[in-house]
């Protein structure tokens, strides 16, 4: 599903590199990836969704190398394949919780946004509580709600891949666990493959297999039922 | 595009007041000069045409702008009169050919100006027909204009009575009752919103004639007394008369109609160096006058385009602050797939919907001006 093979990234502005000998993240894995602020975690999974490109090494999704997509490519690949749940969380304020979550449809001209898709979106909102707060302006919606809202949006066109950035670290612990139930509950029903960024060391059994980033360096640790991890 | 015009409306929705704000100060700067061009060639149009309909005026020496409007519109301007006996003048001349059309518009009703003229000649003059009633008979009696009718709520058999010229001058002649006897067919001209007498009526209104109330002889015979009749009825009405000599009564105006132009040309001549006279091509004076509207008109332009550029850049202003305060979502789309210039895309057509409600704006406007603006002046 995923491959990162002798990647390399820098940024011109500080200088901070992140390297990757390799990295291979099978189908239907969920893999947490760990690390202390600012180690590059973040920078990885952009490279991974295709929003920065490495300076030199290749990046494999499902096949296609994104490393080498223009940039129109990356972000047809992102539209068609690709859920993300952000750290900021990152709703459209002036858009309604139910209008964010079909945001994906909006915004991608090969989806078309049919009952089924408006069906799916009300089911995600009422399992996550949601349903009398659909039509409420974002900017009206509490933190909670908003992450709740965020997950909703990255699973509502049913992707292959959920990259969600430390999606509960503007939570409080009882949130958190929530959304992260409600998140690893419904990436297991689709199948999905999930790659989240999470400082939450009491969330790590939860997933198959952890990546540490230290210091610009991607190294793995084995964790959870799924042998494998970074090689 | 969809989706830039899905957000934008959107956007657009859930900022109504900052939206309908832009709307509005888009709006008035696009209405305000289109306003003031729809008004001008309306004006331009309508007096135009009623310069061109007319040959001739003669008035007294002084301002011919006063004289023109006076003449054409009834608009009392600081002119002085020109004797009754100019009519006869004008028709007996050997010299040149033309008829002659008195003008004694000085006074009002209600705001409307009351024209003293002979009315069969104005009326065949200008092509006004009667729509309703009859024309007067008698002296005392006005036949309105539909515009003025409806304005002022009156129909034929109420009455009218004249504006008092000053309030606290006892010494002054009464306001004299006006019976109306018939109402013109609509025109698009000043005749519309105007009180037509015979000039002999509107004499009596300034005070150059009265009338010698039977009753009060009856009533009063050892007093002899004149009292001043305030309406003139069948009984009373040949007791009005005018003292000292007819042709020395006053008109604002004569309309001259020149039978050739070389008419024309010599009557210009003959008045024009004369010291107390002066005779107008309306249509040149008309012209000149609008120039110099054209000409202040320009200065607005100017001063509407300053305004313009400082809207404009406001406007700049906004959507720079805008684009910064939405790098957040910006980034969000982008992130989720979306092209970089998706965000340029939806606030292009942000402007646009305040651009289409603007002209809205102007379209509304511009039609009630088109509507209004002949009513404004009675032109």
């Amino acid at each position: 599903m995923i491959e990162l093979s002798d990647i390399t990234f820098a940024y011109e502005q500080d200088g901070f590199a992140l390297r990757a000998e390799m990295l291979s993240i099978a189908k239907g894995e969920k893999i947490a990836v760990v690390g202390p602020s600012g180690s590059g975690k973040t920078t990885l999974l952009h490279l991974i969704a295709g929003i920065l490109v490495p300076s030199c090494g290749k990046v494999q999704v499902e096949g296609q190398e994104v490393s080498a997509m223009s940039d129109k490519a990356r972000r047809r690949l992102r539209l068609t394949t690709m859920g993300m749940v952000f750290q900021g969380i990152e709703l459209i304020d002036y858009l309604s919780a139910r209008e964010n979550v079909l945001l994906p449809y909006r915004i991608n001209s090969a989806r078309s946004l049919d009952s089924a898709a408006k069906q799916r979106a009300e089911e995600l909102l009422e399992r996550v509580g949601l349903q009398a707060v659909s039509g409420r302006a974002a900017s009206g919606l509490s933190q909670g709600e908003r992450q709740r809202v965020g997950i909703c949006r990255a699973l509502v066109a049913q992707p292959g891949l959920v990259l969600a950035d430390e999606p509960t670290s503007s939570l409080d612990d009882e949130n958190a666990a929530s959304a992260l139930d409600l998140l690893i509950q419904l990436v297991d029903e689709s199948g999905a493959t999930l790659v989240m960024l999470t400082h939450d060391k009491a969330q790590l059994p939860r997933f198959d297999r952890v990546v540490a980033v230290d210091r610009g360096e991607v190294s793995g640790a084995v964790s959870g039922a799924t042998s494998g991890g970074v090689r | 595009m969809k989706s830039a015009c899905y957000l934008a409306w959107k956007y657009t929705k859930a900022h109504k007041g900052r939206t309908l704000i832009l709307i509005a100060a888009l709006g008035l700067l696009l209405f305000l000069p289109t306003a003031v061009t729809l008004v001008i060639r309306s004006y331009d149009a309508r007096m135009g045409a009623r310069a061109d309909a007319t040959p001739m005026i003669i008035g007294a020496k002084g301002n011919r702008y006063d004289l023109l409007l006076q003449a054409l519109f009834f608009r009392d301007g600081r002119t002085d009169d020109v004797p009754f006996g100019l009519i006869e003048r004008l028709e007996s001349d050997l010299a040149f050919a033309a008829k002659a059309v008195p003008l004694y518009a000085r006074y009002t009703t209600q705001d409307a100006p009351i024209v003293g003229t002979d009315l069969s000649a104005y009326f065949d003059f200008r092509g006004l027909t009667i729509g309703q009633g009859k024309l007067p008979e008698m002296m005392g009696q006005a036949v309105l204009g539909q515009g003025a009718a409806r304005r002022l709520g009156v129909t034929v058999g109420d009455t009218l009575t004249s504006d008092r010229v000053n309030l606290y001058d006892l010494s002054r002649t009464m306001p004299l009752q006006l019976n109306i006897v018939g109402v013109l067919g609509a025109t698009n001209s000043a005749d519309n919103e105007a009180v037509f007498i015979d000039v002999k009526t509107a004499w009596i209104i300034a005070g150059h004639g009265h009338g010698h109330d039977p009753e009060a002889h009856q009533s009063q015979a050892a007093h002899s007394a004149t009292v001043t009749a305030i309406e003139i009825t069948p009984e009373n009405a040949a007791s009005f008369h005018f003292h000292g000599d007819e042709a020395e009564l006053p008109l604002s105006a004569v309309l001259v109609l020149p039978e050739t132009d070389k008419d024309r040309t010599l009557i210009t001549s003959r008045y024009n160096a004369s010291a107390n006279y002066q005779a107008l091509r309306p249509a040149q004076v008309m012209d000149e006058l609008m120039g110099l509207v054209l000409r202040i008109k320009k200065l607005f332009d100017a001063n509407t385009a300053l305004v313009g550029i400082a809207v404009v850049l406001l406007i700049g202003l906004v959507v720079a602050l805008s684009m910064k305060l939405r790098e957040a979502e910006r980034k969000t789309l982008h992130k989720l797939g979306c092209g970089k210039w998706l965000i340029v895309q939806v606030q292009v057509v942000e402007l646009a919907i305040v651009l289409a409600g603007a002209l809205v704006i102007v379209a509304a406007g511009s039609a009630a001006v088109m509507v209004v603006s002949p009513m404004l002046l009675g032109v």
